[in-house]
């Protein structure tokens, strides 16, 4: 389908099939998704699903497995170490997100924007995730060392005095907090800046009273879209966004700033307002 | 619909960065499991594994490259890094991938694989080569023995534990002979701690360094047949009084402030114990025989200057067990795969080149100590001959060289006694607990 001896008859319906320099591409299906899909049955779902089986089975490796139905289950259900575990698993979720989102939404939003070295501050601050974990390992265990790492300089300064973070009780799940926290806020900054990126530029013209709200309005969306409410929040959305807009409706405030006064916009009929939403790009002004 | 919106757009994108990301997981944990392309047990060769070790690796392809100039089928070498062997050779062995001759560690390690009818037995081909078998030194033969059937081959150099001590701090507080008591060694600890120095090193977030001192006053206070018992599953073995007593020591010596506070938290593999004994903030640090090798690495000046001096393991007054055993790693091993595709050139291999003088002094060429009798001269020469020589001496005259627990146990059990021996050290389970707790983990 990558040429132009498509015929319409294998094009698929709603695509612009008629002109011949067009390429058609139908919409993404199952088919693209298949390569993916298969490797990932293949190497993920695959083992898992064995794993399933093994847990109802006790194997050495080397010896075939033998079947002992639930014992496994039930041993982990009298195993303290397991609710421990569980517990200390549902705290680094919960404070990993707390932490992380605190920190990378407005880095995020700040790396959305075109400031003057933003791009290089962009590069560094994505470091950490490009490390391997073994490498981050190796990094933060020697930062780490109570006796020559930096623990033992900002140990004493925050009550710590003989540095030991990672060998004590109360401190070693902060700080492998900490490090997962430092590797992976890259990554959620980075979604922050694509959502950041797809408010209106618009919106950030003039600066109405109304502005921080819709902005608000569409970080929150995003984060709402991606828990699964899309549909009625981007409805929600437009919603505010339109009322924004509406605020501005007069010509003579949504000129630019550096605009002429005798420019004129071409494109002002409120019906437009929810498509430039839509593809996000600066209002056509024709200056006379 | 040909047109998207942005934030379906988006929402795809962060869909294909996620599914990357877990694939990128995947692939991850799967290298440390995926089976090994090709090597192995196809019929016009044979496939020998071995741990990947630069020195090392030289001397085995010598042998394994004269083997080949000879009649019968060739030999490749097939290093492999040390962390996912012990996984990789496990999938690997009894499928048609399976090396024919594999590095192990003896004792429990291989156990498992001689339990499953996977090994070879080796002691008709040393019955009948007497000269080979008697050239390796027993307390190490011993270790590839299983059940009285010899299953592993010594293949590379001895490693026994001891103190290893800095020579500056110990004359800074007017000591100049290591204890060889145990009462001298607590006496020695105090004299250390009055003058602000932390006695010893220890590497703490490793439990396998906190092991060593269970290891040797164990043996030091009820001999190795309590250890023996451990591995021969005697119930209770591991609430022995032996072993009580030696915890309550190790416990006696944490409360004394022998290791610092926060050992808990430093770390061999980055030198973090190392540092502290060559800088002189702690006197001594207990480790196997490569700790001379590893410190001639990253602090070669620290040997140069002859400041590092090394000791046995002290006595422990009224202990059953003999001041010259020793614990460690005794060697590694070569055994045969019963599936291989000629098991008879295979044991030729391992009779003909083990104790050939030009694969021993290969060996001793690159630092290592070999298991065989009669090397006093030829193990007295090189870089680091004086400790070399000492290492030699310590283990031929042995009478029982003690495994690393941590290989000479099931892994699942070593595991256990891992994590429960760190919270002895870190005073949050009494020597009581930790017996029973080991008895339960191995039932």
């Amino acid at each position: 389908m990558t040429t132009g001896t498509a015929t319409p008859e294998r094009a698929a319906p709603g695509t612009a099939a008629s002109a011949g320099s067009h390429v058609d591409v139908a919409r993404p299906g199952f088919g693209w998704a298949a390569p993916a899909v298969v490797f990932f049955a293949l190497f993920a779902l695959l083992p898992m699903l064995a794993v399933v089986y093994l847990s109802f089975t006790t194997y050495d490796g080397l010896n075939p497995p033998v079947w002992t139905g639930l014992a496994n289950w039930q041993a982990i259900g009298a195993d303290p170490v397991f609710g421990e575990s569980l517990r200390l698993t549902a705290l680094l979720t919960v404070l990993s997100w707390v932490a992380q989102t605190a920190i990378s939404l407005p880095l995020g939003v700040y790396l959305a924007g075109h400031q003057r070295g933003r791009a290089v501050l962009a590069a560094v601050f994505f470091v950490p995730l490009l490390m391997s974990s073994a490498a981050v390992a190796v990094l933060w265990g020697t930062l780490f060392d109570p006796n020559f790492g930096l623990a033992s300089v900002v140990g004493p300064l925050v009550g710590v005095p003989d540095g030991n973070f990672v060998g004590s009780r109360s401190l070693a799940f902060y700080a492998v907090l900490f490090v997962v926290s430092w590797q992976f806020m890259p990554f959620h900054a980075l979604l922050y800046q694509g959502a950041a990126r797809s408010i209106p530029a618009m919106l950030y013209e003039g600066g109405h009273p109304g502005r921080s709200r819709a902005v608000a309005a569409v970080l929150v969306g995003h984060r709402a879209a991606a828990a699964g409410h899309d549909r009625r929040v981007r409805r929600d959305d437009r919603r505010r966004v339109a009322h924004v807009l509406r605020d501005r409706a007069d010509p003579d405030q949504r000129r630019p700033r550096h605009a002429p006064a005798s420019c004129r916009c071409t494109c002002t009929s409120r019906a437009s307002a929810p498509s430039r939403w839509a593809t996000p790009r600066r209002s056509r002004w024709c200056c006379s | 619909m040909a047109r998207r919106s942005p934030r379906t757009r988006t929402t795809v994108r962060t869909a294909l960065l996620a599914a990357a990301a877990a694939l990128a997981v995947t692939a991850t944990a799967a290298c440390g499991t995926s089976g090994p392309p090709g090597a192995g047990g196809s019929s016009d060769g044979l496939a020998l594994w071995t741990l990947e070790n630069e020195g090392i690796n030289g001397v085995q392809q010598a042998a394994i490259d004269s083997f080949n100039t000879g009649e019968g089928p060739d030999i490749t070498l097939r290093t492999i890094v040390n962390d996912p062997y012990k996984a990789q050779l496990q999938t690997a062995i009894g499928s048609p991938n399976a090396p024919d001759i594999f590095y192990n560690w003896g004792g429990g390690n291989l156990q498992g694989y001689v339990d499953a009818g996977q090994v070879v037995d080796l002691t008709p081909a040393l019955d009948a080569n007497p000269q080979v078998k008697d050239a390796f030194l027993p307390s190490v033969l011993d270790v590839g023995t299983l059940d009285g059937r010899i299953y592993g081959i010594p293949m590379q150099g001895v490693q026994p534990v001891s103190f290893f001590y800095n020579r500056d701090v110990f004359a800074q507080v007017g000591v100049t002979e290591f204890p060889t008591t145990w009462s001298g060694f607590l006496q020695l600890v105090d004299r250390l701690t009055a003058a602000g120095i932390q006695p010893i090193a220890l590497a703490g977030s490793q439990p396998w360094t906190e092991l060593m001192y269970l290891e040797y006053l164990l043996d030091r206070n009820g001999g190795p047949e309590k250890f023996q018992a451990i591995v021969d599953g005697t119930p209770g073995a591991w609430s022995d009084p032996a072993v009580v007593t030696s915890l309550r020591q190790i416990q006696d010596l944490v409360n004394r402030g022998a290791f610092g506070t926060n050992f808990s938290a430093v770390n061999y593999d980055n030198q973090g114990s190392q540092a502290l004994l060559t800088s002189g903030r702690a006197a001594m640090e207990l480790m196997g025989s490569w700790e001379v090798t590893s410190l001639n690495d990253n602090f070669p000046d620290f040997l140069a200057q002859d400041r590092l001096g090394w000791a046995d393991f002290p006595a422990v007054e009224g202990g059953a067990g003999d001041p010259a055993n020793l614990v460690g790693n005794p060697s590694n091993f070569y055994s045969v795969a019963a599936n291989s595709s000629d098991v008879d050139a295979s044991t030729r291999f391992l009779v003909e080149n083990m104790t050939s003088p030009a694969y021993v002094q290969g060996m001793i060429d690159v630092g290592q100590v070999p298991a065989i009798e009669g090397l006093d001269a030829q193990v007295g020469t090189g870089e680091f001959a004086d400790f070399n020589t000492y290492a030699y001496e310590s283990v031929k005259n042995a009478p029982a060289f003690t495994q690393s627990w941590d290989q000479a146990l099931p892994a699942d059990v070593a595991q256990t006694m891992l994590t429960n021996l760190s919270e002895v050290f870190l005073g949050s389970m009494t020597p009581e607990q930790f017996g029973q707790a080991m008895d339960a983990a191995s039932q």
